[in-house]
């Protein structure tokens, strides 16, 4: 069994939390395009009350604890904070985006013992990776972060999202990772997330459906082929996702669901254990499954869905909706598994792009209506979270294709700068290759 | 680097410095940070990594387990030495200078 997953299941058997993450900064030295998060708005806590909140983590048992940002290594006070971790026998994770990380930083790490560095790299090549962070030259600085962690034998994770600008080209990123002396690299497939407080501008870096079914199909073998037609319905109780049972501590001490929806549960620094056990909000949303989600709970394709509250709140405003980026991904597992790509037929107001749906004969689907109850409403009064003052966020506009000139918001920028997107084709005489773009770090 | 082949019943074991560690439901679950290694500790297993605080020989350790477990001492002091070799194999487990050798 993988070390992963015998700590979920010893976190299932015990019912305690082994993991959490603490946002230790509210700044970065990046500025990445499709990043979820907008740094400088909300303070962060001073060393001591880190510290305290680390030592209660450590009380209640928590073995890895992710030390992440904004960028972690931006604090002057990163060192002592994970002298700390360690001191309190901590596994520590470190998430950076690799621009500070100078050999002495990462002897200090070493030093310290720190379990894994994971570091974003964004492409093999480099004008692709500094127009994702939005910082020139942070590909040079990256990878010879990366390299300088590796030498000293730090255990070094590379890590990217798949976006429109790199999916093509995962594998030499992988290549790279591994040339540079990653002990691994690790593709996120999934769909770019909105940043918080609702801007979708992240979305326009998505893949294409179909590069979204060739990574399913190469990524996940583990999804085992089914037969066309409805799908086995979920368990309607089952839990949605593991927001509220994951402890995620924001820069200023919120304690969230996770690092994804905007929503306070309590102050990691009144007390993290006490919060979990009188927020309402959190005792609610761990109780939430299928059960609760209108018009989903009856769309035979539910077997296949994966859901986001975050991604939910921002695509139609209210977390317990069927929403399209679900369903479309639903809808390309359903090709991807079954071999066959769903038709599906237009409900009354000619909408085909979400459910739920219903089987019609083979792979031919129905999008219906659905009813929202009077227990549906009640249950949003309820939790209150669950609904989007002002409905969806705006819509994200067109995806960006590689050699557009186009306007994108980064974050922190109140208004969306124009910009170049790198071409995905194959590396072009002006572009640098990697041999280029590595050598002075090699030959320093 | 420990040599778990030194070890005897003078020996003082103590928790490297370069693991972490929790328990749950009672028992040790120990990670080698540099051997990326996960191990799950039985209850017996848990207490000796437990009396391994720097301060105890391998045979006061013995002693305590035999006591709380119920078995033999001499019987617990091998078993006591044959565990602690496998952990300072594993790089959870060091030796402590003894103090009349401290520098």
């Amino acid at each position: 069994m993988r070390a992963e997953d015998l700590i979920v299941l010893l976190g299932k058997q015990s019912g305690q939390s082994l993991n959490a993450m603490i946002e230790i900064s509210d700044r970065c030295n990046e500025v990445c395009v499709h990043c979820y998060q907008e740094q400088g708005l909300k303070g962060e806590m001073t060393t001591d009350q880190i510290k305290a909140v680390m030592d209660e983590l450590a009380a209640m048992g928590v073995l890895f604890l992710t030390l992440s940002g904004g960028e972690a290594t931006l604090r002057p006070d990163f060192l002592d904070l994970v002298a700390h971790a360690r001191k309190r026998a901590f596994a520590v994770r470190l998430y950076t985006n690799g621009l500070t990380m100078t050999r002495e930083l990462a002897a200090e790490l070493h030093k310290l013992a720190v379990h894994v560095v994971e570091i974003s790299l964004y492409s093999h090549r480099a004008e692709i990776h500094d127009f994702v962070t939005g910082v020139p030259g942070s590909f040079e600085r990256t990878t010879a972060g990366i390299r300088n962690l590796a030498e000293l034998g730090v255990s070094v994770t590379v890590k990217s999202p798949m976006m429109s600008v790199n999916d093509e080209q995962i594998e030499a990123l992988r290549e790279l990772a591994l040339s540079l002396g990653a002990t691994a690299f690790s593709a996120d497939p999934g769909p770019l997330m909105p940043r918080e407080r609702g801007d979708r501008s992240p979305e326009r870096l998505s893949r294409s459906a179909a590069s979204a079914e060739r990574a399913m199909a190469t990524m996940t073998p583990r999804s085992a082929p089914a037969a066309p037609g409805p799908q086995l319905r979920p368990d309607m109780a089952a839990r949605l996702c593991g927001a509220g049972s994951s402890l995620h501590i924001e820069p200023n001490g919120e304690l969230r669901p996770c690092a994804m929806l905007d929503l306070k549960l309590g102050d990691a620094r009144e007390g993290i254990a006490e919060a979990r056990t009188r927020n309402a909000d959190r005792q609610a949303m761990i109780q939430l499954g299928w059960k609760d989600l209108h018009g989903c709970r009856s769309c035979d394709l539910a077997g296949m869905c994966s859901r986001c509250f975050a991604a939910s709140l921002a695509d139609v405003g209210d977390a317990l909706a069927p929403y399209p980026s679900a369903c479309a991904r639903t809808l390309s597992k359903y090709k991807v598994r079954t071999g066959s790509a769903a038709e599906i037929l237009a409900r009354e107001d000619g909408r085909t792009d979400v459910g739920p749906y219903r089987h019609v004969e083979g792979s031919r689907f129905r999008a219906i209506q659905h009813e929202i109850t009077a227990e549906d409403e009640a249950l949003a009064a309820r939790l209150g979270w669950v609904r989007r003052a002002g409905g969806a966020a705006a819509d994200p506009g067109e995806r960006v294709r590689p050699g557009e000139l186009v306007q994108l918001r980064r974050p922190g920028g109140n208004k969306p700068r124009l910009m170049q997107v790198p071409s995905t084709s194959a590396v072009s005489s002006s572009s640098p290759s990697v041999v280029d773009a590595q050598a002075p770090q090699t030959s320093a | 680097m420990t040599d778990g082949l030194s070890l005897s019943a003078l020996s003082v074991p103590r928790k490297s410095e370069r693991i972490a560690a929790r328990a749950v439901d009672g028992k040790a679950v120990v990670v080698v940070l540099d051997a990326r290694k996960l191990h799950t500790l039985n209850k017996v297993g848990t207490r000796v990594f437990e009396l391994c605080d720097g301060t105890r020989d391998v045979a006061g350790i013995a002693v305590e387990i035999a006591r709380a477990f119920r078995v033999d001492e001499a019987r617990a002091e091998q078993d006591v030495l044959g565990f602690l070799r496998q952990l300072i194999a594993e790089g959870a487990v060091e030796l402590a200078t003894p103090a009349g050798n401290a520098r």
